[in-house]
């Protein structure tokens, strides 16, 4: 072998190992960034509900969209059994209508439903206010330019757009709070959801809420009914119904949001349906149907909210009974098997503590 | 064999200073309890401003934006901690027979007084079952906001607030947090 053979061969072993050191480095990085990174499989679930959408192997006619509005009060899996709709919601904690404009363009990218649904509790939010929600809707989502777009109009001051990207430089000081649950999850999560349902099976009845402070201007921002219109126009342009709605909760909601919301409707030809106005028809009893004293519906509420949504879904849209297409309707045998066995769960939890214990803020990640 | 010695420090030394050194620029750390983030957001408040704030619930000095002082409470309350959405914080309510006091979230700064009934009253001598005929003798004809069952008066964000039933008495009173927006 020559001299200069020898050199390239000698170099070409350095290029070879510091590759290698490269990958090794970052592989260990990734390990790392996984590990530290919050995995919301106990208490806090709503931070897993964004990448769990991704693990759905059906197409689905009705996508919702929404904060806390959405994925509290509507049952995916009883609207299916009852009549055959195929749901989901892409909703997290506090979403913010920007937000819900890019989830709605995340979801085009792999199915393009017949109708969605848009809980416009979330219009009250000009522009996102808190990292803390911000990062359990978009920590989740998949990268696409979608992602980057919304990180971009999401971060709140102090929030860097590299640390999305990277998220151990945000989270890299949990290492000494890291739990079991850490450890067990690095690679794969539990689905928390019911299709983006949160369920709750307790019960603690509505007393009275506090009157609302008054508002010089009751207007909506003007960022909020920007991604509004760019929701509808999106919607316009793939085809597909945009539908309006307000879970039956009175809590923090003025009625001139519910005009400015009908005026909207009424402006774009729109329809906007506050389920308060059908609260009696669909058999609501706050005494029973909310978990957190008329904040939120448990899974009676939902229940009855999905039966009562359901009908005029199918009666004011063409959509598919999936219950007639067997491979959809094996995937959601199991999601109805799922469904019953947290359901079951919660309420032996519930006759023999009294509470939930493996469930909501009571569960403690271990 | 000094280079993979050389590589593999400088390998380690990559992970540990990025995994580190990353914050700067940062907000401060995120905990497994991303809470902590809503915390510092609502903390920022200055207690110090609000000394001089005119509409303010004079009971044992329980003013809006100060923090609380728990020994000043009356013997009977109750305490409850309402959880926000998603778990992102919580606000502690001290519950008494005359008034309730609601705490920012994850903060013992106070962000609401509630009177309950007319056993208190505000500082200018306004209580529930009063008229608005009273609290405008009171507070004056031009208030910060109004509707039919509603009335406020602010001065600068500082804000007292009375709702009325039919009959026009006052059925609620309440203070808000300064930082209302």
């Amino acid at each position: 072998m020559t001299e200069s053979a020898k050199k390239e061969s000698k170099t070409i072993k350095k290029v070879i190992i510091a590759l290698v050191l490269l990958a090794l480095t970052f592989g260990i990085l990734g390990f790392i960034q996984k590990l530290l990174m919050p995995k919301y499989q106990r208490g806090v679930i709503e931070g897993s509900f964004t990448e769990e959408y991704y693990k759905e192997k059906v197409p689905h006619d009705v996508i919702i969209l929404g904060d806390c509005d959405a994925y509290e009060s509507y049952s995916p899996v009883k609207m299916y059994e009852e009549y055959g709709i195929s749901s989901y919601i892409r909703g997290s904690g506090e979403q913010y209508v920007c937000q819900s404009y890019y989830l709605l363009k995340d979801v085009l990218r792999t199915e393009t439903p017949k109708v969605v649904v848009l809980s416009v509790h979330n219009l009250q939010h000009d522009a996102p206010r808190n990292e803390a929600y911000n990062r359990m809707t978009l920590d989740g989502m998949r990268w696409s330019k979608d992602k980057v777009d919304a990180i971009n109009v999401s971060m709140t001051e102090g929030e860097t757009f590299v640390s999305y990207v990277f998220p151990i430089l945000r989270y890299h000081d949990r290492w000494n709070e890291l739990t079991r649950t850490d450890f067990e999850h690095v690679f794969s999560k539990n689905i928390t959801s019911h299709n983006g349902y949160y369920m709750r099976c307790d019960v603690k009845p509505m007393t009275t809420f506090p009157p609302m402070p008054l508002r010089p201007d009751y207007s909506f921002g003007d960022n909020a009914m920007y991604y509004l219109d760019q929701i509808r126009l999106l919607c316009e342009e793939n085809g597909i119904e945009l539908l309006l709605v307000r879970a039956p909760v009175e809590y923090k909601w003025y009625k001139e949001w519910d005009e400015n919301v009908q005026n909207y409707a009424d402006q774009y030809g729109l329809t906007y349906i506050n389920f308060n106005d059908y609260a009696d028809e669909m058999g609501l009893d706050m005494s029973t149907d909310t978990y957190d004293a008329g904040i939120h519906l448990n899974i009676y509420g939902a229940e009855k909210l999905s039966v009562f949504f359901g009908q005029y879904l199918v009666e004011n849209y063409d959509l598919t009974d999936y219950r007639t297409v067997p491979e959809v309707a094996a995937e959601y045998e199991k999601d109805i098997q799922f469904y019953n066995d947290m359901r079951d769960d919660q309420l032996y939890e519930i006759a023999t503590y009294g509470e939930l214990k493996n469930y909501g803020l009571n569960a403690v990640e271990n | 064999m000094k280079f993979v010695k050389a590589a593999a420090l400088l390998m380690s030394l990559s992970i540990v200073g990025m995994s580190l050194c990353a914050c700067a620029g940062e907000p401060e750390p995120v905990s497994s309890d991303i809470n902590i983030i809503s915390t510092q957001a609502q903390n920022t408040g200055s207690a110090t401003e609000t000394s001089a704030a005119p509409y303010v619930f004079d009971y044992n000095n329980f003013i809006i934006g100060t923090p609380i002082d728990r020994s000043k409470l009356p013997e009977n309350y109750d305490e409850v901690m309402q959880a926000s959405c998603a778990g992102v914080g919580l606000a502690t309510v001290f519950s008494t027979n005359s008034f309730e006091v609601e705490l920012r979230l994850d903060s013992e700064i106070i962000a609401q007084v509630r009177l309950k009934d007319d056993t208190v009253s505000t500082p200018e001598g306004i209580k529930i079952s009063d008229t608005l005929d009273d609290v405008k003798s009171v507070y004056g004809d031009e208030p910060f906001l109004e509707t039919s069952g509603a009335i406020e008066y602010a001065i600068d964000n500082y804000r007292v607030h009375f709702e009325f039933d039919n009959t026009g008495k006052i059925t609620y009173i309440f203070y808000l947090d300064p930082e209302f927006i």
